[in-house]
């Protein structure tokens, strides 16, 4: 009992503080968490403090003397027609924008999330009737109908608001019908209900938390989307009325001065868009801090860590370039004289720097201004550069540095120099040239010998181990029809790379039936999808050969490649519905690759199709060629997925647990098929299945695979006579036979398959091994005969300890 | 419900799908679309004629005007069938609809079918170019964003391209045209604005009308992509080793457009209601400027008829989308049921 | 006597009889396993015995009461006596729950207790069936399959039940993982007096289990029979046809077998009469004087030995050799 009590102190201990909760960490594992932060802190207390700093008088007080000014001291982003502030105008009109775009959102979730879900409850015609109401609801542009609803409510603020709640409803009523109708029916609620947890349990614990993420998500979305309409609705004027303004009002008044004053109907819809993006960052946020996946994920996440993901050099790169340009290109249109943008930069860098000597300006500033612009552009490319590409980042981190300390000092250089002596200024600037240039070549020359030296380990330790073995399994087998030697499949993820397939050697002689088995994760279809060259992404896979008919595929060009595989192997994969191209024929997906490769077709193509059908056993081949794949049963899809492979009358078929996802009765009947395929057609299979009851019944040799290796490798008529690897000796002692003795417990293997991020040092079996001894956990055991035509990789029968015998 | 009402409606069930039952797949599908399509706009029709309900005052004091005596609006009235009960009002609008007849128009006195011959073909130039851009843009964007982020590819080209979607996608269309006619009538002065003249005046609504679109569909588009490219049938298409453009056109592609067929009816929704802000910010003499003018001055009869039109078309291009996606992938024909 | 009896249950959806007629009844403390191909029926049984699926006709009984139509209170009660744990560990455990408030929220359903023995509780559960109680705290995304398996069989031991319905719980699992789930399964009905319903399409899990064995198809019982009569002498052509589909470890496959073929028909549309004789490789399809198969309806036929087996021909094992 006392372990119970340590769970209780777990439960005592974790009260935290809200910034170090996983819901806050998890909020914050994305830049966009931060800065819905930041947007909409900035965004609650403009809508706090706008209307307690600003007086009425700020913004409805005309000068019309001072009409339509551009940007200055007293007025940051000028005047509007009657000489107002447009950046307290805009500010001003913060709390009231937000209450109409959320009252509206609230409006419309509220109705629309209500009729969803009783919808979704209804019983079976209501239901029908009310989707379909939804759904022809669903089919009118938003806008319009809200529009037409203005007209009943009234042009108004609050006509508006309700216009838009009631007719952004069925789209928020769609999402919550699909949501309550799809939760229903899960495995988690029917257990539940099974528990007997009252309704109310069921709701608030089992079904709302697990749609919550989406429908915040949605709900903000809604908001932004809320806020869109209100605002183009007092942009039509049908919204905000009389002396009251809201954004989309003041963009109105804009945009018929769009020539004169530019920022009256940008600075608006500046903040329209930025109070979206905040609305949508949020609740990707929000959603984010709700996944309880994500709670464990980022616990291990140091908030320097974040810091670094934050402020990595292609981030800085970005926006420093990207602000510097904004700067340079898009300010200038603003200033008193847009035909000069240079001057209103020059006038503002004097501004800043606190002097007053304008005359002196002109000298140089026209080279100044050039170098430093294209240094933003410079800065940009790097960012681009380092940003998509890994390889560069140093390289582009170092640069940029460069270009931002050679315009620092250029620009301080300009100001330092008062103006008169652009001597100076080219001195430092030359200065920073060339100490970028000495600085660029001493970091490519180190980029250079970092690189070979990575490459030149790396192949060394993928190679090193199987080269002593390969002799002796070449003389085994003199013609194999498939050769692997060395295959291995390496994956690099965020947390460290894992091998899944590990260092294979295999053969497969012609006519041969040979299993693969193993545990789910011990690599047995990727080590398929290896030796058909299909490894996904972002396995990498590297082998030192592997021949197929005597032709070493690894090193084949591509499009020979094609020819070559496309005609000598075919595969079959586990589940035959989804294997099968639902939107085209089985005719044409059984003959499209033979057409290719062989460049068969028409009637002898089709006479083909028919022949293969047959040995499949598909009757009325003729009608069913011409059928879809749902109109096929399942088991029928897998013959006519076996028919797909015989086609090009491949040497080789590998089947990827073909029998898994199908009944007993249908698996032994495909099981058949198979057998008869490799006896009358002479085709190789190599066979993956979880089951080794398949397996003994077809194969004539087994391959066992744990962690990513072969384990065993050994003739099935052996197979319950000889001495084997303990994992072979537990995989099938584990099965439930049929002459068992039902009173003793079933034979389970103690432990679980290792974690492929987390292999033990030496044999991977090792902890679950009931043999063990101090060898395993030192050494990876190798692969080695015992005899012929036996390979076996455990110390305790390839080379038993002195003690161990008497096991 | 009555025992025979019962029987009667069971007979009726029966009927039906014995007739359903005798039919090809092809006339049941067309049958089913038919009958549903007759519903929608049954829906439609009846929505539209409560609008004169719904709104406040009394519609025979505005046409007639404010200052009318009691005999001219009692005339109004009868004009415009309102002494008659609701349900004889209903089929005379019906009646009305059936032969293009929408009313007169309370303020201009001009009969709304003109109105919409008049606006609507500028309406539906500009709602169609917006449609070619947006299918033109985003379905091979989404494809090509989508084969470049499979499988977890690409990661930061993925961040930037959702960045940039949700941000377009958050724009309001009236903020993207004020923009547009900044930059390239205003600063550049490449390209008109408030004038239907020249045949470059299009270009900046139709951008404008179909940026949002046009983000929000490369995004399903891309993850359509992504989805279809992660199916099993992909990695035999690759396992039989057809050649890319193969793959690409017989297996791909066609799975992919069906997913932008079936919200290209939604998209054109949207795309409608678009024209209607974008038809103010640039002048374009569209049915958008007019609906906004008949609300201000509560033409009821012009904001029936161009409501009415506008849900019509959409329930139309709704059942052509549908008949459409049965012919492309045979699986609808069968899941409809 | 009978901890479970169901009698003559009939379940609809829709159009489709998704169970007709099935009759049976599990001993206290004992196990019935339920085999047949997907389409069967077999897991609408549970679905209906645990009130997920409504009953068209019949009647279901616990200790000899009526449970049919059970509401209210007596639903409740129901709750805690009968449980379920279903197939698909990754689908059948809340996401947004610990493991901790999974198991917590059923004791405070259930069990009186206070909120420190309910911790004390939950612990011990855990150690039940062979997990750290410290994974209270942990998520369903943190288990391995097999793993989560556990949780569910702890959870549902929390409201301390007397039959237990365990639909296809191994066939997501490894072998190694699917011999430790059976071993403890058999282990707490052991301790706990349990009596278990348990279906699976694995003949030879369900041999392990069971102490008698019902074999459906298409929505009926075929066969009903001890365990080790059923696999030693089957009667009903289709069980000796499912036996024969296994893969029994002989090299080679087993020569004897008579294999089945075709696939199970379409549950809407059944074939008439005896329901299989369409696949029946004793029936109509080779032997043509065999007509009573399309024409009659093959009750369940009780012989002496206790033994149902709903068949025109039933087989005797000599007649095969």
């Amino acid at each position: 009992m006392s372990s119970a009590a340590t769970y209780s102190d777990v439960r005592a201990r974790s009260y935290l503080a809200f910034w170090r909760t996983p819901f806050f960490r998890a909020f914050l594992s994305s830049p966009s968490g931060f800065l819905a932060l930041i947007l909409t802190g900035i965004l609650l207390a403009t809508a706090l403090l706008a209307p307690l700093v600003l007086t009425r008088e700020d913004v409805y007080q005309r000068n019309v003397r001072r009409r339509l000014e551009a940007p200055s001291a007293d007025h940051v982003l000028g005047t509007d027609n009657l000489g107002r502030d447009i950046l307290k105008r805009t500010l001003y009109a913060t709390p009231l924008t937000l209450q109409l775009a959320t009252s509206a959102a609230g409006m419309a979730i509220v109705i629309g999330f209500t009729s969803g879900a009783v919808t979704a409850y209804l019983p079976g015609r209501l239901r029908k009737i009310g989707v379909r109401l939804i759904e022809v609801m669903l089919a009118f542009p938003g806008i319009l109908i809200a529009i037409m609803l203005v007209a009943v409510f009234g042009t108004s603020a609050e006509g508006a608001v309700l216009a838009i709640g009631i007719a952004f409803s069925p789209s928020l009523a769609r999402v919550a019908y699909t949501l309550a109708s799809g939760v229903a029916g899960l495995d988690y609620i029917s257990s539940a209900r099974v528990l007997g947890l009252s309704s109310r349990r069921i709701v608030f614990r089992y079904i709302i938390p697990n749609i919550a993420e989406t429908l915040i998500v949605v709900s903000f979305n809604a908001t932004a989307a809320a806020l869109v309409a209100v605002s183009s609705l007092s942009f039509l004027g049908l919204g905000v009325q009389g002396t009251q303004f809201d954004w989309g009002r003041l963009i109105t008044e804009g945009v018929l001065r769009l020539y004169q004053v530019p920022l009256l109907a940008l600075a608006p819809a500046l903040a329209i868009g930025i109070t979206g993006l905040a609305l949508g960052f949020m609740g990707e946020a929000l959603a984010r801090g709700l996944n309880p996946v994500l709670w464990t994920q980022t616990a291990s996440i140091q908030s320097r860590t974040w810091l670094r993901r934050y402020f990595s050099s292609e981030y800085l790169l970005l926006s420093g370039s990207t602000l510097l340009l904004i700067v340079f290109y898009f300010l200038p249109w603003f200033g008193p004289d847009a035909a000069d943008p240079d001057r209103t930069l020059i006038t503002g860098a004097t501004i800043l720097a606190g002097s007053s000597n304008l005359t002196a300006i002109d000298i140089g500033s026209q080279g100044a201004m050039l170098l430093l612009r294209s240094g933003a552009w410079i800065a940009l490319l790097l960012g681009i550069v380092s940003y998509f590409f890994e390889r560069y980042r140093r390289i582009c981190a170092v640069l940029g540095l460069i270009c931002g300390f050679g315009a620092a000092s250029y620009f301080v250089s300009l100001l330092l120099a008062d103006f008169g002596n652009p001597g100076t200024a080219l001195a430092s600037a030359q200065l920073g040239f060339y100490f970028g240039l000495i600085a660029t070549i001493l970091l490519i020359l180190q980029v250079i010998s970092d690189k070979s030296a990575e490459t030149r380990g790396g192949r060394h330790a993928a190679v090193a181990p199987s080269e002593g073995r390969e002799a002796a399994t070449d003389a085994s087998l003199p013609q194999p029809l498939l050769q692997a030697r060395g295959l291995t499949v390496r994956f690099d993820l965020e947390s460290g790379p894992i091998v899944p397939v590990n260092d294979i050697n295999l053969d497969l002689a012609e006519g041969e039936i040979v299993g693969v088995v193993g545990e789910s994760g011990s690599g047995k279809s990727l080590t398929a999808l290896a030796i058909a060259q299909l490894v996904p992404h972002p396995g990498v896979l590297s082998a030192q050969h592997v021949r197929l008919r005597g032709e070493d595929i690894t090193v084949m060009p591509a499009g020979e490649l094609r020819y070559f595989l496309g005609s000598e192997m075919a595969m079959i994969f586990q589940d035959p519905m989804s294997s099968l191209n639902p939107a085209l024929k089985i005719g044409t997906q059984l003959t499209e690759a033979t057409r290719v490769h062989r460049r068969i077709r028409g009637k002898q193509l089709h006479k083909m199709a028919l022949e293969r059908m047959a040995d499949v056993h598909i009757s009325a081949a003729e009608t069913r060629l011409k059928q879809y794949p749902h109109e096929f049963s399942g088991g029928m899809r897998q013959r006519a997925m076996i028919a797909m492979g015989l086609m090009n009358s491949p040497s080789l078929i590998i089947a990827d647990e073909p029998t898994t996802a199908l009944d007993v009765t249908i698996q032994a009947q495909i099981i058949d098929v198979l057998r008869e395929i490799n006896q009358e057609q002479g085709t190789t299979i190599m066979l993956i299945s979880h089951d080794i009851g398949v397996i003994i019944e077809i194969c004539s040799r087994v391959l066992v695979m744990y962690a990513g290796r072969i384990v065993e490798d050994v003739k099935i008529t052996e197979l319950m006579t000889t001495d084997k690897h303990p994992y072979t000796e537990a995989l099938i002692a584990a099965v439930p036979a049929f002459d068992s003795n039902r009173d003793e417990p079933l034979a389970s293997i103690p432990g679980r398959p290792p974690d492929l991020d987390n292999l033990p040092a030496g044999c991977a079996f090792a902890p679950r091994c009931p043999y063990v001894f101090e060898r395993c956990h030192e050494e990876t055991p190798p692969l080695l005969h015992v005899d012929e035509t036996h390979r076996i990789a455990c110390f305790l029968r390839t080379d038993p300890p002195e003690d161990a015998t008497r096991e | 419900m009555t025992s025979s009402q019962l029987t009667l409606h069971k007979s009726n069930k029966e009927t039906l799908t014995w007739l359903t039952g005798r039919l090809g797949p092809w006339p049941r599908f067309l049958l089913k679309r038919a009958m549903s399509l007759f519903v929608v706009l049954a829906m439609l029709l009846v929505l539209t004629f409560l609008l004169i309900y719904m709104v406040p005052g009394d519609p025979a004091v505005r046409k007639a005007g404010i200052d009318a005596s009691a005999e001219q609006i009692e005339f109004e009235r009868k004009a415009l069938g309102l002494d008659q009960p609701a349900h004889v009002q209903f089929i005379r609008y019906v009646q009305g609809v059936a032969r293009l007849d929408f009313g007169t128009s309370f303020i201009t006195k001009q009969p709304v079918t003109e109105v919409l011959q008049q606006r609507f073909p500028r309406t539906f130039q500009l709602a169609g170019t917006g449609l070619l851009i947006v299918m033109m843009v985003s379905v091979p964007l989404g494809i090509l964003i989508g084969a470049l982020t499979r499988e977890g590819r690409n990661r930061r080209l993925e961040v930037v391209f959702m960045s940039v979607t949700s941000t377009s996608s958050a724009m309001p269309e009236f903020l993207t045209a004020t923009f547009l006619a900044f930059i390239f009538a205003v600063t550049l002065n490449w390209l008109p604005v408030g004038t239907t003249q020249k045949s470059t005046a299009i270009i900046l609504p139709a951008i404008s009308v179909s940026l949002r679109p046009v983000a929000s569909l490369a995004r399903v588009v891309r993850l359509e992509t992504l989805n279809v490219l992660a199916q099993d049938y992909i990695r035999t298409a690759r396992s039989k080793r057809l050649p890319a453009y193969l793959i690409f056109m017989r297996h791909l592609l066609p799975n992919v457009l069906t997913a932008a067929l079936t919200i290209g009816g939604l998209v054109f929704a949207g795309l409608l209601g678009g024209t209607v802000i974008v038809e103010n910010v640039f002048a374009w003499p569209g049915l958008g400027q007019r609906v906004v003018d008949a609300v201000f001055n509560l033409d009821y009869p012009v904001i029936q008829g161009i409501v009415l039109y506008f849900g019509m078309i959409v329930v139309l291009i709704n059942t052509a989308v549908d008949i459409l996606l049965a012919l492309v992938d045979p699986r609808t024909l069968v899941l409809s049921e | 006597m009978n901890k479970l009896r169901v009698r003559d249950l009939v379940v609809r959806y829709g159009q489709l009889t998704a169970v007709d007629g099935v009759s049976f009844g599990i001993p206290a403390g004992g196990t019935l396993g339920l085999v047949g191909e997907s389409g069967s029926g077999k897991s609408t049984i549970a679905r209906a015995i645990v009130q997920l699926a409504s009953v068209a006709r019949g009647q279901i009984a616990l200790d000899e009461v009526d449970i049919t139509f059970a509401r209210g209170a007596d639903l409740n009660e129901l709750r805690s006596r009968i449980q379920m744990i279903f197939q698909d560990p990754y689908a059948s455990l809340n996401p947004r729950l610990s493991v901790g408030a999974m198991i917590d929220e059923v004791l405070q359903r259930h069990r009186s207790l206070n909120a420190d023995e309910r911790r004390q509780e939950v612990g011990r559960l855990l150690e039940m069936v062979a997990l750290d109680p410290l994974f209270a705290d942990r998520y369903p995304h943190q288990f391995s399959g097999g793993q989560r398996q556990r949780i569910a069989i702890a959870r549902t031991l929390a409201s301390q039940p007397e039959l237990v319905i365990l639909d296809e719980v191994v066939s997501a699992l490894d072998v190694s993982v699917q011999a430790e789930i059976l071993n403890l399964l058999r282990e707490l009905q052991r301790e706990f007096q349990l009596s278990y319903l348990f279906i699976s399409h694995d003949l030879s899990v369900v041999r392990y289990m069971s102490d008698s064995v019902c074999v459906m198809y298409l929505g009926q019982i075929v066969e009903w029979k001890e365990t080790e009569d059923l696999f030693r002498q089957p009667e009903h052509p289709y069980t000796q046809g499912l036996i024969d589909s296994i893969p029994k470890m002989i090299v080679g496959g087993d020569p004897n077998r008579i294999p089945l073929s075709g696939e199970i028909p379409d549950p809407h549309d059944p074939p008439p009469a005896c329901r299989f004789h369409t696949r029946c490789p004793f029936g109509p399809l080779a032997h043509p004087e065999r007509a009573a198969c399309r024409e009659d309806d093959p009750h369940l036929r009780i012989d002496k030995s206790n033994h149902y087996a709903a068949c025109h021909y039933p087989l005797v094992r000599k007649e095969l050799a």
